[in-house]
């Protein structure tokens, strides 16, 4: 959706205005602004984190789990891959790599609240302790998973983002 | 309104709306809503014509209980322990289902050839299928979208939902209790790092059970099965009242009281020593299921010397309460065979300065453990307490001296002791062991007035209490249930107030694991268990073990002139719940050989050991000298 949301107001704009010079943009903007380069290293930091995480300390051995774990690494990777190479291919690369993460960890919440349903119906109650082991596993997994693709993505929708990334203004 | 409102509203609506449609899904799928119980009369109703089938009479006009049923009406005869026959019968409504059921009942050969006295005896057990649903791990949708394992492993509420399939058109029925019969609750191990941690259903072999239920080796897959309720009750041990209803497989406990809980401790110990063999060795386990039980006369396997002086322990505190007389021989066998292992142990030991030491080790074991030891000085000092025999002193002495020479500087204990070596081990720790220790060099001040043994159990306590001096130990405690016990011992040699703090925080911190009526509707009978979550089924030790440190938590609040009230409720909901759990004659009618008085692992689990009865009634005969008073 915030893929959607970034392209479709690109387009419009891109319609009714006179196409800017992106090769006297682009690399004027982003010598000035360097988050680019480092939200770049922080996904690949993340990135190579994640892998680590899901190969050696949490192995997942039931395939669905294990394809959804992986969507992490692998999608963060994308967004690295668009933020270091730049300019409007790497900005629409790394806006839908962010934008997957975050539909990941929204799967992984609603795979979490189905669980938690299930269990309140065989058992008649959630509990205290498994409702709060519940919410901390998903603030972690929010905080520690979606919060760099969210602050990314929101930074390059943002008129700084797209200056940096050579991608015209909506 | 704009694309960018629209879609800005969506996004910070739209995930909850999923969300909360996904839970609505989830959860209206999988409940099966509680039964609307039969009372007293409606049961009464229908057990009397099953009971007439059994004197092969059949009533010409079925009872009058027009309820719906959502499934079948399953009866099963109760013989020795055993279900002897079980038939299921369908009908539009209870009434005509029953009646169904009695002729089914009446034409099984089983029941035709039971003696009279066998009938008489007998006790039937009613289960009206009340409600249905699908099974978690059969439903691909919700597999593919929960997180893996959970619909498998949680898929049912044990002892509470039966399993069935439809079979040629004909429902076929694993009972909630030939569930937990079957052992098939508790079948899988989720983690390889905790091997004995077993959780979760196995769907396969239940499918296999239902198959054979009509002669079948087909696999049935868990899409083929379904979860069900039940309404559940016996007959009373008479036959005439009405009958009991069942939850979780137990009829309603008995009302706590101060001289419940003394029955009921006297209950426990008359099962220990109906289960102490000749030779002064317990049976150390007995499964109510099939009736198999532990033979006292091996040595070795997995029998437990910290449980046997523990539970000797309790039988001479029973002893020192209530003065019943023919609990001193059998205490006297137990400590005999305990010298009889210290003889034969090899552990006595004469130390540089010349004191002698000894400890408790199991024949041919290299290693001697402090607990074991602790334990039988606990269970020696109590026995003096009680009689004013001092004929066991001498041995306490030794031992005591031994858990002395354990003692580091710092108040902390080595818990291994090499015999051949004649070395403690500085690096093993165990669980209890310190605690254990603490009490025992207590109970030895008790009895002999000696300052160097309160000194040493100071000590002991100071480090223990002590030892949750950095910042994350402030979120939680060990297993302290015998520090406390120990604290409350040390009273009045010392008085610290650390100790009281600290006892009253380890029940604040208990009581949050401790649920109560209301907190999970479908588990009420759980409330005063300690446990965590409502689909973990709680173990029963810990409402006996726990309750022995709050009972002495809340003693030295009162020796402080400050007893935590608090406390003392969470001690009243513990000992309701383990009177719950007590095998006594109306809930023994599936105990195989003689259960009365035990206590069973677990509502699920029917497997009684040793220590578990120790622990439950050492607490409740130590509850039933203030319960009534306190208030």
């Amino acid at each position: 959706m915030l893929a959607a949301m970034a392209s479709r107001p690109v387009r419009a704009s891109q319609k009714s205005r006179p196409k800017p010079p992106p090769a006297a943009a682009a690399p004027e903007a982003s010598g000035r602004d360097l988050r680019p380069r480092i939200y770049g290293v922080l996904d690949v930091v993340f990135a190579i984190a994640y892998a680590f995480a899901i190969w050696k300390v949490i192995p997942n051995r039931l395939p669905s789990a294990a394809i959804h774990l992986w969507t992490f690494p692998i999608a963060t990777a994308v967004i690295a891959g668009g933020m270091l190479v730049g300019g409007p291919r790497g900005w629409r690369i790394a806006v839908v790599g962010g934008s997957l993460v975050l539909l990941s960890v929204f799967l992984l919440i609603v795979r979490i609240v189905i669980s938690a349903a299930f269990l309140a119906g065989v058992y008649g109650g959630f509990g205290k302790a498994a409702s709060t082991f519940a919410l901390v596993m998903i603030a972690l997994v929010v905080e520690l998973v979606a919060l760099l693709p969210l602050v990314q993505v929101k930074y390059l929708l943002s008129r700084a983002g797209r200056r940096a990334m050579g991608v015209p203004a909506p | 309104m704009k694309r960018r409102t629209i879609a800005l509203i969506a996004v910070w609506t739209a995930p909850s709306a999923v969300l909360l449609v996904a839970t609505a899904i989830a959860y209206s799928t999988f409940r099966i809503a509680p039964p609307d119980r039969l009372g007293p009369a409606e049961r009464s109703a229908v057990m009397r014509p099953l009971r007439a089938a059994l004197d092969g009479m059949i009533s010409s006009t079925p009872p009058a209980v027009h309820r719906p049923l959502a499934g079948s009406l399953a009866v099963t005869l109760w013989s020795a322990g055993k279900p002897l026959v079980r038939v299921d019968a369908t009908g539009t409504d209870v009434a005509t289902a029953t009646a169904t059921a009695a002729r089914l009942l009446r034409d099984r050969p089983e029941v035709k050839h039971l003696a009279a006295a066998d009938k008489t005896v007998s006790r039937l057990q009613v289960d009206l299928v009340t409600g249905t649903g699908p099974l978690g791990g059969g439903s691909p949708v919700f597999d593919a979208l929960a997180i893996p394992g959970i619909g498998s492993m949680l898929a049912i509420n044990p002892g509470v939902e039966g399993v069935g399939t439809v079979l040629a058109g004909k429902p076929v029925l694993l009972l909630p209790h030939e569930l937990v019969a079957a052992k098939l609750l508790t079948a899988k191990r989720p983690s390889d790092a905790m091997p004995d941690f077993a959780m979760g259903v196995d769907l396969h072999r239940i499918g296999t059970m239902l198959a054979a239920r009509v002669g079948s080796r087909d696999d049935i897959a868990p899409g083929q099965l379904f979860r069900f309720r039940t309404d559940s009750f016996v007959e009373p041990l008479d036959h005439t009242s009405a009958p009991l209803p069942l939850y979780r497989g137990l009829p309603p406990a008995p009302k706590l009281s101060g001289a419940a809980l003394r029955e009921a401790a006297l209950a426990g110990a008359r099962y220990l020593v109906g289960h102490l063999a000749a030779n002064g060795r317990y049976v150390y386990e007995h499964d109510l299921w099939t009736g198999a039980a532990s033979d006292a006369t091996r040595l070795g396997g997995n029998y437990s010397m910290p449980r046997h002086a523990g539970t000797t322990y309790f039988l001479a505190e029973m002893y020192r309460i209530t003065k019943e007389p023919w609990l001193r021989e059998p205490i006297e066998r137990a400590f005999a065979h305990l010298a009889d292992l210290m003889a034969q142990g090899g552990c006595g030991y004469t130390l540089p300065d010349g004191t002698a030491i000894d400890c408790v080790v199991d024949k041919g074991d290299p290693v001697a453990h402090l607990g074991s030891t602790a334990l039988a000085v606990v269970a020696l000092a109590e026995y003096q307490r009680a009689t004013g025999d001092t004929r066991y002193l001498p041995t306490a002495t030794k031992l005591a001296a031994f858990l002395l020479w354990m003692q580091r500087a710092d108040g902390s204990f080595r818990h291994v002791y090499d015999l051949r070596s004649h070395a403690a081990d500085e690096h093993q720790e165990l669980l209890y062991y310190s605690g254990e220790a603490a009490l025992a060099l207590a109970r030895m001040h008790a009895i002999t007035g000696e300052a160097r043994y309160a000194t040493a159990a100071t000590r002991a306590l100071d480090w223990l209490v002590g030892w949750y001096d950095f910042f994350m130990a402030g979120f939680f405690y060990g297993e302290e249930h015998w520090t406390c016990i120990a604290a409350e011992a040390i009273w009045p040699a010392a008085k610290a107030d650390k100790y009281r703090d600290f006892c009253h925080g380890y029940g604040a911190f208990l009581r949050a694991q401790q649920p109560v009526p209301g907190d999970h509707p479908d588990e009420d009978d759980y409330a005063g268990s300690y446990g965590v979550t409502p689909f973990v089924v709680p173990y029963n030790t810990p409402a006996g073990s726990r309750t022995e440190a709050m009972i002495s938590a809340y003693l030295l609040g009162k020796h402080h002139g400050s007893p935590d009230r608090r406390v003392a409720e969470q001690i009243r909901a513990a000992m309701q719940y383990a009177l719950g759990q007590q095998i006594r004659p109306d809930n023994d009618y599936n105990a195989v050989g003689q259960g009365d008085g035990g206590m069973p692992g677990s509502p699920i689990d029917r497997n009684i050991r040793i220590d578990y009865v120790q622990h439950v009634c050492s607490a409740m005969i130590r509850a039933s000298e203030w319960i009534d008073a306190d208030r």
